[in-house]
């Protein structure tokens, strides 16, 4: 390049950031980058958490070397937590894995990738019903469809699940039983509009910046927003909090009731919205596992919500009962507009599915819904915990397209979609994370019928709850196999006995789904370290495998490979073999092979390209008289959604009940599992921090971001630390029944514990929260409750010199 | 040579006026407003010219903000403090 | 809400921590077009308890104890760029910090008493660069003020990191964890310390 060519680059990118800044609706725009010409700049979802920001990144020669916000995305205007700013440096961590590693007399060997998938394949044949996928909310979509189709319609097996099942289940269960279709009717424009959020036990500060960044940016351009903050500790959200309610763990349930009754109660619920769109429901007493329930009528409903008076709900939750009036009276206002909020508060519970159904309730029973700013909305953790694990239904009772392993019809269908002999696919649901686990964990004589299990994209020796027995538990069952596809080393593949090294984020094509219903694409720009490879090849690499080797069940009904794609000309191209695989974009062929499955539960996307063209596209997308793609931002509203009916205003057209009603739920409080007592007297909660992500395998390798948050520590009040006499910094050591941890205290540090009540982050695998963590669940969802066990606190005397 | 973007916030009274100082400049290059917001390209010699252009904007009258989206410095002019 | 007009890009880039200390003593914007500025005598930073600097250069024997007695490992030899300071001990902002303990262990280990207990523990003033600050440009982050370890130092302001100069210490833990892209804190060393 010319100087002078150089100097007009730079300036048309001067321009062009600043036009873009100048357009941009807020004065909070990204951060400045200094960049030079070489640089290619291209999209991209962040890795990190289901906000599902677009990052800009820039790559010169192979390698990544920038990252900025992007202002042409819709969620996030240009701005990235700082987790975000940092993203691309995960890629560079010292000790990426690079070479397939088997274990040979207790240590891991390099073998060759041939070995490897031969390895994966034989463990397969040993005994087909015993291998199992457990997979991830941030696997992209085609992986999911990759391992949705191997294990469910190559292996006829349900036995894969994923980890969305720890963070997501209970709102997918919330969900359905109340619209009878999984996924958030609203978007984050609600949150541009709302004039009440209510925050429930949700970290959003910390957990979702962004998003919470954009309702705080609004009081900084002089708009009113009024944030109330429902927790059981004082978090980094309550900060910008006008009101914080702190409830006693557990009791979420008896205030959901206590705002429903006094709204009943005071004739202040929108009887025009309960009349024409809601039907009622409560558990069947005689099929308590039923998720179905039973109908009951108003006044039923009505009379069992009668003794969650204020009075009775500040007993059992500790927010004083005129609190609970104002909440009730917020709600009963029509002048105003409310959007709930939740994430991991209400659905790691063993009460999830209970709690996501009575907040529904609520916002139906007050007509709080369908309009902007009037919304119900769960967020995720995870990237593509609903684009990947929700619609493309890699849990062990579904199919893609938010269908079930049980319905004849459901099985027929994607039997048809995927090609295959009728019979293929297995009617009894496989599996759920916790049973999986136990399974693997115990020895095959004792019933633990899970031979072999191939962990991708996810740490579950870290994630998961009560880990000695789920997972731990393990170590020394020697016909037990673990496969383990990563990018670092971790806590799982430490019991791992074959580790395949993976390609990470932008090194592979990928797309994932947010929290918004938002599908995101990404091209990859960057080739993965060594021998790293793609994990949806390493899927379909095992299936070609299995099919050579003759295996049935990796034909199609015409004899034909399981994933046989054809490129332009009508010619297969081996994908299987890693010097093809990007011959053909496998990514868009397993997407239009999925997309048909997304037309059955009105979840419609477009076609690939759209994607591509895109900063992400909220289904259901659907294409106009012109040729173009709509995206739907409000689900069930006649002013939005194609799908409603003219004239009806709002049509819940998937509606259980099938008559375009959603149902507003009854659901008891009830005491938890396990709670303190004397022996073990404080509540534990668990949960992440701002600077890392997950179990932070990726995190944790960012310098940055592990100087700004390097270990985990328990937060404590100040008022039980004096009684133990500990000061911030020193050590103590948390006992559960299930495990012993030591860990130094902080005090008055980010968040605030009331008395009685301890927090630590699980981010850290030096210090595994999780040995102490309750594997108790929720009956319908199967959500472990991470959030509340009980512990006992003990002082830790050191011996010996403190330096 | 450094190489600038930035977003000049006007009060609606001073448009006009600065609108009128800016182009003048024959350092500043104007791309298109967007309201009261100027997006404009400075170009200078070097990071000590571009920060006195930059206290200059501030300064006109009718100018509310100046925000930076932006930056680019050529290497080796600045003095290295290790 | 801040007064976004604040956010100065002048003290974006490289050089900005000398454009800083120009313009907090007073000296006014250079004139349009000047191409490089004077030679200033490089900054250091003393480990806390300093007495002035040109009787730390005199006096100091550069025996290195405050050096073993840090328990962090802060206090570094001033490499050959600090020319005349070579030899002596520093703590370097790049990469490390003086984690303020509460029983200075590297005032005790002073032999010669350039490090002295009588003396403000101020090691400089920690100024936070705007432009940079994650805080300050819309992204949620309160990490500099949770790790201060002195109190009162570091208000959050609005949830904006705000530094009181007269409390601050100048130890350097916030710069060290802050995790901006282009780490929005400099620890301005001290002009010079006060008999
Ligand atoms: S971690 Fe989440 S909030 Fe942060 S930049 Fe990534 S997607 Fe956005």
């Amino acid at each position: 390049m010319t100087t002078v060519d150089r100097r007009e680059f730079i300036k048309s990118a001067a321009m062009s950031a600043a036009v873009a800044a100048a357009a941009g609706s807020t004065r909070a725009f990204a951060l400045p980058v200094l960049t030079a010409p070489g640089v290619q700049w291209n999209k991209a979802p962040c890795r990190f958490c289901g906000t599902g920001c677009h990052v800009l990144v820039g790559v010169e020669d192979g390698r990544v070397v920038g990252i900025q916000g992007d202002l042409k995305a819709d969620v996030n205007k240009g701005l990235l937590c700082v987790k975000g700013y940092h993203v691309g440096q995960i890629l560079y961590g010292k000790d990426r894995l690079t070479t397939p590693l088997l274990r040979k007399d207790g240590r891991l060997v390099p073998i060759s990738w041939e070995e490897a998938i031969d390895t994966v394949a034989r463990r397969v044949l040993k005994d087909p019903k015993g291998f199992a996928m457990y997979g991830s909310g941030q696997w992209t979509i085609p992986e999911g469809c990759a391992g949705n189709k191997f294990m469910k319609g190559g292996l006829s097996s349900n036995h894969l699940d994923g980890n969305p099942r720890l963070c997501m289940s209970s709102a997918v269960t919330g969900f359905l039983s109340t619209y009878g279709v999984d996924e958030p009717a609203g978007v984050y424009d609600d949150l541009d509009q709302c004039d009440v959020a209510i925050m429930w036990g949700n970290n959003m500060a910390e957990m979702h910046p962004v998003v919470f960044s954009r309702i705080v940016d609004r009081r900084s351009r002089g708009e009113k927003v009024t944030i109330i903050d429902f927790g059981t500790r004082r978090t980094r959200t309550t900060d910008h909090a006008d009101e914080f309610l702190l409830f006693k763990p557990n009791s979420d349930l008896a205030i959901a009731n206590g705002i429903a009754h006094l709204l009943v109660q005071n004739n202040a619920y929108d009887k025009d919205f309960v009349a024409r769109h809601c039907n009622f429901r409560q558990l069947d007493p005689e099929k308590p596992d039923a998720m179905q329930g039973k109908p009951m009528t108003f006044d039923e409903y009505a009379a069992a919500l009668a003794e969650y008076t204020p009075e009775r709900v500040e007993q059992i939750s500790g927010v004083p009962a005129d609190k609970i009036r104002l909440l009730a009276a917020l709600f009963a206002r029509r002048d105003i507009r409310i959007t709930s909020l939740w994430c991991m508060g209400m659905n790691q519970h063993t009460r999830g599915t209970a709690i996501n159904c009575l907040v529904h309730g609520i916002h139906l029973l007050s007509g709080h819904f369908g309009k902007p700013g009037d919304a119900p909305t769960s967020l995720t953790g995870q990237p593509s915990a609903c684009g990947t694990v929700r619609e493309v239904g890699t849990l062990c009772h579904l199919l893609p397209g938010g269908r079930l392993v049980a319905n004849e019809d459901h099985r027929k269908h994607a039997e048809g979609f995927w090609n295959l002999p009728e019979g293929r696919i297995n009617p009894k649901p496989g599996y759920h994370t916790v049973l999986l686990f136990e399974k693997f964990c115990t020895p095959t004589d004792k019933g633990g019928d899970i031979h072999t299990l191939w962990v991708q994209v996810t740490n579950p020796g870290q994630s998961l709850p009560n880990l000695h027995k789920l997972f731990k538990a393990k170590k020394g069952l020697e016909d037990k196999f673990l496969i383990v596809s990563d990018v670092y080393p971790t806590a799982t593949t430490e019991l791992a006995d074959l580790v395949l090294p993976s390609a990470l984020w932008v090194e592979k094509n990928g797309m994932y789904g947010n929290s918004e219903r938002r599908t995101q694409q990404w091209f990859k720009m960057v080739d993965p370290p060594g021998q790293a490879r793609d994990d949806c090849w390493q899927t379909i690499a095992v299936a070609r495998r299995l099919f050579d080797l003759g295996f049935e069940g990796m034909k199609n009904k015409d004899a034909e490979f399981l994933f046989t794609f054809k490129d332009k000309g009508g010619k297969p191209v081996p994908v299987w073999d890693w010097n093809h695989y990007y011959d053909i974009n496998v990514d868009e062929a397993f997407f239009e092979e999925y997309r048909p499955f997304s037309k059955l539960k009105q979840k419609d996307l477009a076609p690939y390209a759209e994607y591509a063209r895109t900063r992400g596209l909220r289904w259901p997308v659907v294409q106009q008289p012109d040729g173009s793609w709509r995206e739907t931002r409000w689900r069930f509203s006649e002013f939005d959604d194609p799908y409603v009916k003219k004239g009806a205003g709002t049509q819940f057209y998937n509606s259980v009940t099938k008559d375009d009603k959603a149902l507003v739920w009854f659901r008891p409080w009830e005491p938890p599992p396990e709670g303190p007592d004397a022996d073990y007297p404080y509540w534990l909660c668990t949960g992440r921090v701002l600077e890392h992500w997950h179990t932070g395998s990726m995190t944790r390798r960012v310098p940055q971001l592990h100087r700004a948050m390097p270990a985990a520590y328990v937060e404590i009040s100040s008022t039980d630390a004096a009684r133990l006499g500990v000061r911030s910094g020193e050590r103590v050591a948390l006992v559960s029944r299930r495990g012993r941890l030591e860990l130094p205290c902080w005090i008055g540090g980010r968040g605030d514990c009331p008395e009685g009540t301890v927090f630590v982050p699980f981010f850290d695998e030096s210090l595994l929260i999780n040995e102490l963590t309750l594997d108790a669940h929720d009956p319908f969802s199967k959500q472990p409750d991470y959030k509340k066990c009980a512990v006992r606190v003990e002082r830790v005397v050191t011996t010996g010199a403190a330096r | 040579m450094a190489i600038s973007g930035l977003v000049v916030t006007m009060d609606d009274a001073g448009v006009a006026s600065v609108l009128a100082a800016l182009r003048a400049d024959p350092r500043i290059t104007l791309g298109p407003p967007a309201g009261v917001r100027q997006p404009v390209v400075i170009e200078t010699a070097g990071p000590a010219e571009d920060d006195a252009v930059w206290a200059w904007l501030r300064s006109i009258p009718g100018v509310r903000f100046v925000d930076v989206a932006y930056v680019h410095f050529d290497q080796g002019e600045e003095h290295d403090h290790g | 809400m801040s007064n976004d007009a604040d956010i100065s890009r002048r003290d974006f880039v490289r050089g900005r921590l000398l454009r800083t200390v120009r313009a907090m003593a007073g000296v006014p914007t250079p004139p349009p077009a000047p191409q490089r500025a004077a030679w200033v005598p490089l900054p250091i930073r003393r480990p806390p308890g300093a007495v002035p600097e040109a009787r730390f250069l005199a006096e100091c024997t550069r025996c290195n104890a405050c050096i073993q007695a840090c328990p962090v490992g802060a206090i570094t030899v001033a490499p050959m760029r600090f020319r005349h300071a070579a030899g002596t001990p520093m703590i370097d902002q790049a990469t490390a910090a003086c984690v303020m303990c509460p029983d200075t262990p590297c005032i005790s280990a002073c032999e010669p008493g350039v490090l002295r207990k009588d003396r403000p523990l101020k090691m400089g003033t920690a100024w936070v660069d705007r432009s940079n600050c994650l805080a300050h440009r819309g992204t949620l982050c309160t990490t500099c003020s949770e790790r201060c370890p002195v109190p009162g130092a570091l208000r959050v302001d609005g949830g904006k990191p705000a530094i009181q100069d007269a409390t601050c210490t100048g130890c350097g833990v916030c710069a060290q964890v802050c995790p901006a892209p282009i780490n929005a804190i400099a620890i301005l060393p001290l002009p010079d310390r006060p008999a």
